[in-house]
């Protein structure tokens, strides 16, 4: 069975009126005999303004020449014909087979679940796998099937573990969601890991200090405290230190390191301005050095010197600067993110009759050149 | 350069013998009966002695039993003078079109060159005319090799260019050609002034012969579908169904070219057809050959 991959191209079959016009042009161009017994000549016969096309050979193989090309536009593929339409289903793992059989219903069709290995379903259920795990078996199998088979994949209400490339896939497929499958495991399995936070502070800033850890615990967040005097070497890990000494290098190497450093300095004036106070004056101050950060309140950490410290929302209002960086988000719902139909057409198993083509038009148009210039040798 | 007599066709041109119909009157010795009486070969008659006859004509076998004086006449042969006329008019360079490269003008210069062979070998004088050209040439009657050989390099030069306004033929045609003389028109049968001026000569006592030379195209019209026909020499051009057009062609044509060649038979004048298919010495067997020759 011949497919063709580009079915445009056969508009290029129009070109075959060409070597029709050429034929039918050069034929009247071409008679023209000197007679001197003219006088002779009946005039009453005129000339018959028939059709008739010579050189019928040369012009059949033009023909079939230009054809082809036509079809070399239009890349012809090879199908076997033992490619009959399937279907089949694919159930991914988590949901019940007993309501998987019943969404497809009366599909005459086999049905796996998408798992590694595509186990029958008649087999038990493998355990549940992220969706970037479904997504790539998704894209195996669209790679990997004929293009002749029916896709129909039965997924849960609810996909985590999503990346953020949108599924393409070379074919259209049925895309079918079961509702309420207690299917995804509960996405963060382990507690998150505590915010690990340095003290080197002392005085006032060490109050100021421990009442934000307060503050923050009070709100549910779990913090490993390391507590020092000034100057004690602060211990790998910690993303945040609350300091009132000043920075050296050492500190400058943790920083750019990807550690986060709170301190109040009232003469800071670098850095953008995250937070204002209730008159606008800058309050809150960030500056990045390497992959950490320096916030800096603009004021000493004291209550007295500052008042902003004494206000009840700060800690809240600074925990989002303070905080490394949330993981993206990955879930989504799985009515939202039906596989799209992608450029590349599923055609592995086509074969492609170009190579074959090729070398048949060349040794067509070489047999259409001899013909040509052997009729043209030839006395009309 | 081709030698511009085909081996074969010299061949046959061996046996033929180009003759006039009239005596000749000219000096000299020749192959033709002339109509001078005198030393010769062949007997013509017995006339009584006269004064000035030399003795040793006397035949004595005759005095002997008639006691008179009788002198023995022979036929005295003469030698002929050939001219050959060559139509060049435009209409002579047609050819078919599926022999290009053989028209009428050359199968006219073979004809030419054949005559002058034969001709220059029997002792005769050849001359050239050439009517209807855009240059008439021309070479005086004359004999021998070296004459003959002028005569062969002129007609190999001739070339059928002659326009509408070229069908005139010279007037003083028979001023060139002297009494007595053999002439050969070769033409296309297309212009009436030639053959005008053809049978004016055969009525002043010159033997003429015409050789109207037919394409295969005029002969049998095997023309098909409907191409385009062109005059040679007027640049007239006429598209017609060939098919259709055939059969009224070949009667018309055909009609016309036997009321014509009549019409010169009846002012004496012999008129041969040679389609250009046929060898190229066809119309030379009929008019000198065994069956065609007149004595």
């Amino acid at each position: 069975m011949i497919e063709l991959a580009r079915p445009l191209g056969a508009l290029a079959l129009i070109a075959l009126l060409v070597p029709l016009v050429i034929h039918l042009l050069r034929r009247s161009a071409a008679r023209e005999i000197p007679f001197a017994a003219l006088d002779w000549l009946m005039a009453r016969t005129p000339p018959r303004r028939r059709f008739r096309l010579d050189q019928r050979l040369l012009l059949a193989l033009r023909l079939l020449l230009i054809a082809l090309l036509a079809a070399l536009l239009a890349e012809p593929l090879w199908r076997a014909d033992g490619d009959r339409e399937t279907a089949r289903v694919y159930v991914a793992p988590g949901i019940d087979p007993a309501r998987a059989r019943a969404t497809i219903g009366a599909l005459p069709a086999d049905g796996y679940w998408l798992a590694t290995g595509l186990p029958s379903l008649a087999q038990p259920a493998p355990q549940p796998e992220s969706a970037a795990r479904l997504i790539s078996l998704i894209r195996a199998l669209d790679a990997e099937l004929p293009s002749t088979v029916r896709l129909t994949l039965i997924v849960p209400e609810l996909l985590s573990g999503l990346d953020g490339e949108r599924l393409q896939l070379g074919r259209d497929v049925d895309w079918r969601i079961v509702a309420d499958a207690t299917v995804m495991p509960a996405t963060p399995a382990v507690p998150p890991p505590p915010l690990r936070v340095a003290i080197r502070a002392d005085g006032t800033a060490q109050t100021v200090a421990r009442a934000l850890l307060a503050a923050w615990r009070a709100d549910g967040l779990v913090l490993a405290v390391d507590e020092a005097a000034d100057g004690v070497p602060v211990p790998e890990g910690t993303s945040l230190l609350i300091a009132g000494t000043a920075i050296d290098t050492a500190l400058s190497a943790r920083i750019a390191d990807g550690l986060t450093l709170l301190r109040g300095d009232a003469a800071d004036q670098v850095g953008e301005v995250l937070l204002r106070d209730d008159s606008g004056q800058p309050l809150l101050r960030r500056q990045r050095v390497g992959r950490g950060q320096i916030i800096t309140l603009v004021g000493a950490l004291d209550p007295a010197q500052l008042p902003a410290l004494r206000d009840p929302q700060l800690p809240q209002r600074l925990l989002p600067w303070l905080r490394p960086a949330l993981p993206t988000p990955d879930r989504a719902l799985a009515a939202s993110v039906a596989p799209l139909r992608g450029a590349a057409d599923a055609k592995s198993r086509a074969v492609p009759l170009l190579p074959w083509l090729i070398p048949l038009i060349a040794a067509l148009a070489l047999l259409e050149r001899v013909l040509a210039t052997r009729s043209a040798r030839e006395p009309r | 350069m081709r030698p511009l007599i085909p081996a074969e066709v010299r061949a046959r041109l061996a046996r033929l013998q180009i003759a006039s119909r009239l005596r000749p009157d000219g000096q000299g010795l020749g192959l033709h009966a002339g109509r001078g009486r005198g030393a010769g070969l062949e007997f013509a008659q017995y006339r009584a002695y006269g004064q000035g006859d030399e003795p040793r004509h006397i035949d004595w076998k005759l005095y002997a039993r008639s006691d008179r004086h009788f002198v023995r006449d022979a036929t005295r042969d003469t030698p002929l003078s050939v001219w050959l006329v060559i139509d060049c008019s435009a209409s002579m360079a047609q050819a078919d079109p599926e022999r290009p490269d053989h028209a009428r003008i050359d199968a006219a210069k073979l004809l030419a060159a054949g005559i002058a062979e034969r001709a220059v070998a029997q002792g005769d004088s050849v001359g050239l005319v050439t009517v209807g050209g855009a240059v008439t040439q021309g070479l005086p009657a004359a004999t021998g090799a070296r004459h003959r050989d002028r005569l062969l390099l002129a007609l190999t030069a001739l070339q059928a260019d002659g326009r509408d306004g070229a069908r005139a033929v010279p007037p003083l045609l028979s001023a060139r050609i002297g009494p007595d003389a053999l002439v050969v028109v070769i033409g296309d049968g297309l212009d009436g002034a030639l053959l005008d001026a053809g049978q004016q000569l055969a009525a002043a006592r010159r033997d003429v012969c015409v050789i109207r030379l037919l394409t295969v195209g005029e002969a049998r019209f095997p023309f098909t579908g409907s191409p385009r026909f062109v005059d040679p020499e007027t640049g007239r051009a006429r598209t017609l169904d060939a098919d259709a057009a055939r059969a009224r062609f070949l009667e018309r044509f055909g009609a016309d070219r036997q009321a014509q060649l009549r019409q010169l038979a009846t002012h004496g004048v012999r008129a041969v057809e040679q389609v250009l298919d046929e060898p190229a010495d066809a119309a030379l067997q009929r008019l000198f050959g065994a069956r065609g020759a007149s004595r």
